[in-house]
C-alpha cells in the first residue's frame, strides 16, 4: 500500500506541478501529493530502521539432537564447539535427526547454550525472535515489501545428558591421537600386569589348573580394561568445556 | 512552411530515418562504454591480467571519449556531417570487430580506444545535429528520444552484459554489436546528408593539444581518486596539470580569432545556468548509479547481474520519461519540469541515507525509479533549453561545451562520492583486535561502517540535488520557442 501510494502520488505530483495552470488548486494538489508521498516513504523507512508497526515474536522449535561423534567403547557422546575468536563466539557441530552433520549459524545474533539435564532426552531447542506485522493495518501498509518475519536473534539450547562431552576441534583431534597412543601403550602394560598377577596367584596356589589360569587372566584383563575406561571417561569429562 | 526539411546543399532528405540511424548509433556507443565492468572477472581470467589493468578498458575509453568531445566542435565545422558521422561509426565498428577477434589484452585495449574515438565523436555530433535539423519547437521531443538513448544505455549495459557473461562469453559482448554497427554504417551511407554548413578553418594544433592534455589529465586524475584518495601525489599532479592546461586552453580560445571551441557561449546567462544545472544533475545521477550497485553487491551479497536487475526499472523510467518530458518541454518550457524533477530527485535520494542490510528490495527499486524519473525531467529539457537560446551557428560549440562539462562533472561526482564512501567506511571500521576476539561481531561492525560510508556518500549526493534544485528557480519561465533561434 505504502509503495503504491509512493508511485501514485509521485505521478500526481508531477502532473499537478508541471501541467496544472497557476493557482491555488495546483499548489494544494502538489503539496498534498508531496505530503502523502513523503509520509509513505517515512513509514517504510521507519519500518525498516526502527521496526515501526512490527512486534517481536519468538518461535521455539525442538529438534532431536545426535552427537557429532558417538564413542561407543567409552559410552561417551561428543559435540564439537568451534570457537571463532578468543572470546565467546562459536559454532557448534552436531548431527540432526537424519544423522547428517549440521552446525549452528555463524551469526552475531545467535547464542549457543548447553544445559545438562539427565531427565530429558538430548535435544536442540531453537528459539528464534522475529519481527512480524503488529496488525492487519501494517500488513496492508507494508504489502509488497516482503518485510514480514525479519530475523532478529536466535538462541540454540543444547540439552544434553551427563554422558555427553563438548570438545573443541583441537581437543577432539588430540583425543584421537591420544587414544591410539594409549592403546599401543596399554598392550605391553597389560601383559606385564597379567604376568605379575598370575605369578602371584600361582605362588599362593601352585596347584592351579590351566582353565583356572585362563579364567583368572580373563578376569584380570576385564578389570584392568574397566578401570582404564573409567579413567579415560573421567578424564574426558574433565576435558569437556561445557 | 515546406514539408520536407532541406540539407546544407538545399536538397530534401528523410529526417526521420536519419534521426533513427543516429540515435541507434549513439545508443550503441553509450551501451558499449558501460558494458565491460561486469565482464572484468571473465576478462581477467581470459587474459590473465590484474584488476587495475583490466580497468583500463573503461578508463581509457572514457579518457579518449572526454578528449574527443571538445575536438568534435572543430570537426563539425570543418567536415560534412555525413562524412563525420560515417567515419565515427566506421571507427566504432572497426574497434568492435577488432575487440571481438582480440587475441590478447593489448589488442583489446587498442580496440577499445578505437571504439572510443567513434563514440566520442558520435555523441556530441548526434546532439548538435538533432538540435540543428529540428525547429526549436520540436527540439524537446527529439532530444527526449536522444535522452532515451544516452540515459537508458548506461543503465541496461551492466545488466545485459551480466546476462551475456553468465550465458555466453565476453566476445559475445562485442559480437552482438557488430551486426547493429554494420546496419548503422549502411543506413548512415544512405540517409545521411551534409546538414551543417562547414568552413575551411585549419585545425589549431595548439588548441587541440592543450585540450587533449588538459581534459585527459583532469579526467585521469579524478578517475584515480577512488583507488588512491585525494592525497595521492598522482591524483593531485594530474588534476593540477589538467587545470593549468584547461586554463591555457580557455585563454587561447578567448583570444583567438576563430576559436576551436567557442567559449563565448558562456556569455549567454541562460546557457551557462542550464549547463551548470545539467552538470550538477549528472553528478547526482552518475555517482549514485555507481554507489547503489556497490551497496547491493557488498552489503547484500548480490551478483552484478542481480544488482543490475534491481536498478533496471529505474533505467527504464528514464527511457519512458525522456520522450514524454521532451514533448511537455516543447509546450511549457523547462522550468516547471526541472523544479519538479529536482524535487523528486532529492526526495528519491533521502531514503538511501537510511539503508540497512535488510532494506526491502521493492523499496529500493521504487525509490531509485523515482530518482530516475526526476533525472529524466531535468536532464534533456534543461540541455535543450540552454541550446535554444544559442544561435544555430553556435550550437555545435554549445553542445561540445555542455557535453565536456557533463563528462567532467560525472567524473568529479563519482570521485567525490567514492572517496567519501571509502573514507567514512575506513574511519568507522572496528579495531583489529575485535576481529581476533569476536569475528562475527567484527563482521557486523564492519557492515555497519560500510553502511555509514553509504550514508555519508548519499548525503553528499543530496547536497548536489539541493544545489540543482535551487538553481532551477533561476531558469526563465518563458516559452522556449520565443527565446529561440535567429
Amino acid at each position: 500500500m505504502a509503495l503504491a501510494l509512493v508511485i501514485i502520488f509521485a505521478l500526481l505530483f508531477i502532473a499537478s506541478y508541471v501541467l496544472m495552470p497557476k493557482g491555488i488548486l495546483r499548489i494544494l494538489t502538489f503539496i498534498f501529493s508531496l505530503v502523502i508521498m513523503i509520509g509513505s516513504l517515512v513509514l517504510i523507512t521507519a519500518g525498516d530502521n526502527n521496526h515501526y508497526g512490527m512486534k517481536k515474536v519468538t518461535v521455539t522449535e525442538t529438534k532431536t539432537l545426535k552427537p557429532a561423534s558417538d564413542i561407543k567403547q567409552l559410552d561417551t557422546k561428543l559435540l564439537i564447539k568451534n570457537p571463532l575468536g578468543t572470546k565467546d563466539e562459536s559454532v557448534i557441530v552436531y548431527k540432526d535427526d537424519r544423522n547428517k552433520t549440521a552446525h549452528t549459524q555463524a551469526d552475531k545474533n545467535t547464542d549457543n547454550k548447553f544445559v545438562r539435564d539427565n531427565k530429558k532426552d538430548p535435544q536442540l531447542k531453537v528459539t528464534t525472535t522475529k519481527y512480524v506485522y503488529k496488525n492487519n493495518f501494517f500488513k496492508v501498509l507494508y504489502a509488497g515489501l516482503d518485510n514480514n518475519n525479519v530475523y532478529q536473534s536466535r538462541k540454540n539450547e543444547f540439552i544434553i545428558n551427563d554422558d555427553w562431552i563438548v570438545l573443541t576441534p583441537k581437543q577432539a583431534s588430540s583425543l584421537q591421537t591420544k587414544m591410539k597412543d594409549q592403546q599401543a601403550k596399554a598392550k605391553p602394560q597389560m601383559e606385564k600386569l597379567v604376568k605379575q598377577q598370575v605369578t602371584q596367584a600361582m605362588m599362593a596356589n601352585p596347584s592351579m589348573t590351566k582353565s583356572q589360569q585362563k579364567q583368572l587372566i580373563k578376569k584380570i584383563t576385564q578389570q584392568a580394561q574397566q578401570k582404564a575406561m573409567d579413567q579415560t571417561k573421567k578424564e574426558l569429562q574433565k576435558m569437556s568445556i561445557e | 512552411m515546406s514539408e520536407k526539411p532541406l540539407d546544407a546543399n538545399g536538397k530534401p532528405y528523410n529526417r526521420t530515418l536519419l534521426t533513427v540511424t543516429m540515435i541507434v548509433g549513439v545508443f550503441m556507443a553509450v551501451l558499449s562504454s558501460t558494458m565491460l565492468a561486469t565482464a572484468y572477472p571473465a576478462l581477467m581470467k581470459a587474459f590473465d591480467v590484474s584488476t587495475s589493468t583490466v580497468q583500463w578498458l573503461t578508463t581509457g575509453y572514457l579518457l579518449v571519449n572526454g578528449v574527443m568531445i571538445p575536438i568534435t566542435a572543430w570537426l563539425m565545422n570543418r567536415f560534412s556531417s555525413k562524412l563525420l558521422y560515417n567515419l565515427a561509426m566506421i571507427f566504432f565498428l572497426g574497434g568492435t570487430i577488432l575487440a571481438y577477434c582480440a587475441p590478447n589484452f593489448g589488442t583489446l585495449f587498442v580496440a577499445r580506444l578505437i571504439q572510443a574515438v567513434g563514440a566520442g565523436i558520435s555523441m556530441p555530433l548526434g546532439q548538435a545535429l538533432l538540435l540543428s535539423i529540428f525547429p526549436p519547437d520540436k527540439r524537446g521531443a527529439t532530444m527526449g528520444i536522444f535522452g532515451l538513448a544516452i540515459g537508458l544505455a548506461p543503465a541496461i549495459g551492466p545488466t545485459l552484459s551480466g546476462w551475456i557473461i553468465d550465458n555466453y562469453n565476453w566476445r559475445v559482448l562485442f559480437g552482438i554489436l557488430i551486426p547493429i554497427g554494420i546496419l548503422v554504417v549502411v543506413l548512415g551511407l544512405i540517409f545521411f546528408k551534409k546538414l551543417l554548413p562547414t568552413n575551411n578553418d585549419r585545425l589549431d594544433i595548439l588548441s587541440a593539444g592543450l585540450s587533449t592534455i588538459g581534459f585527459g589529465s583532469l579526467l585521469y586524475g579524478f578517475s584515480e581518486v577512488g583507488d588512491k584518495g585525494w592525497g595521492s601525489s598522482i591524483v593531485i599532479t594530474f588534476i593540477i596539470i589538467g587545470i593549468i592546461f584547461i586554463g591555457l586552453f580557455a585563454w587561447r580560445q578567448l583570444t583567438m580569432k576563430d576559436p576551436f571551441l567557442n567559449l563565448n557561449v558562456f556569455r549567454n546567462g541562460e546557457f551557462t545556468l542550464t549547463t551548470i544545472l545539467a552538470a550538477v544533475v549528472n553528478m547526482a545521477m552518475v555517482g549514485v548509479e555507481m554507489i547503489v550497485p556497490l551497496y547491493l553487491q557488498t552489503v547484500r551479497g548480490d551478483t552484478a547481474f542481480e544488482s543490475g536487475l534491481t536498478l533496471l526499472p529505474g533505467a527504464l523510467m528514464i527511457g519512458i520519461a525522456s520522450p514524454i518530458t521532451g514533448r511537455i518541454f516543447d509546450k511549457m518550457g523547462a522550468k516547471r519540469l526541472a523544479t519538479a524533477g529536482m524535487i523528486l530527485l532529492t526526495i528519491g535520494t533521502i531514503p538511501f541515507l537510511f539503508l540497512t542490510k535488510d532494506t526491502p528490495v521493492a523499496f529500493i527499486v521504487i525509490v531509485y525509479a523515482i530518482r530516475m524519473v526526476g533525472v529524466g525531467m531535468v536532464m534533456m529539457p534543461v540541455t535543450t533549453a540552454g541550446m535554444n537560446v544559442l544561435p544555430v551557428n553556435q550550437i555545435g560549440h554549445g553542445t561540445a561545451v555542455n557535453s565536456t562539462l557533463r563528462q567532467v562533472a560525472s567524473s568529479v561526482g563519482t570521485a567525490i562520492l567514492v572517496s567519501v564512501l571509502t573514507n567514512v567506511t575506513n574511519n568507522n571500521m572496528p579495531a583489529k583486535h575485535v576481529l581476533h576476539q569476536n569475528p562475527l561481531q567484527y563482521k557486523d561492525l564492519a557492515i555497519n561502517s560500510v553502511l555509514n560510508g553509504y550514508t555519508a556518500a548519499f548525503g553528499v549526493a543530496i547536497l548536489f540535488c539541493l544545489i540543482g534544485w535551487a538553481l532551477t528557480y533561476f531558469l526563465k519561465q518563458n516559452n522556449p520557442t520565443k527565446g529561440g533561434v535567429k
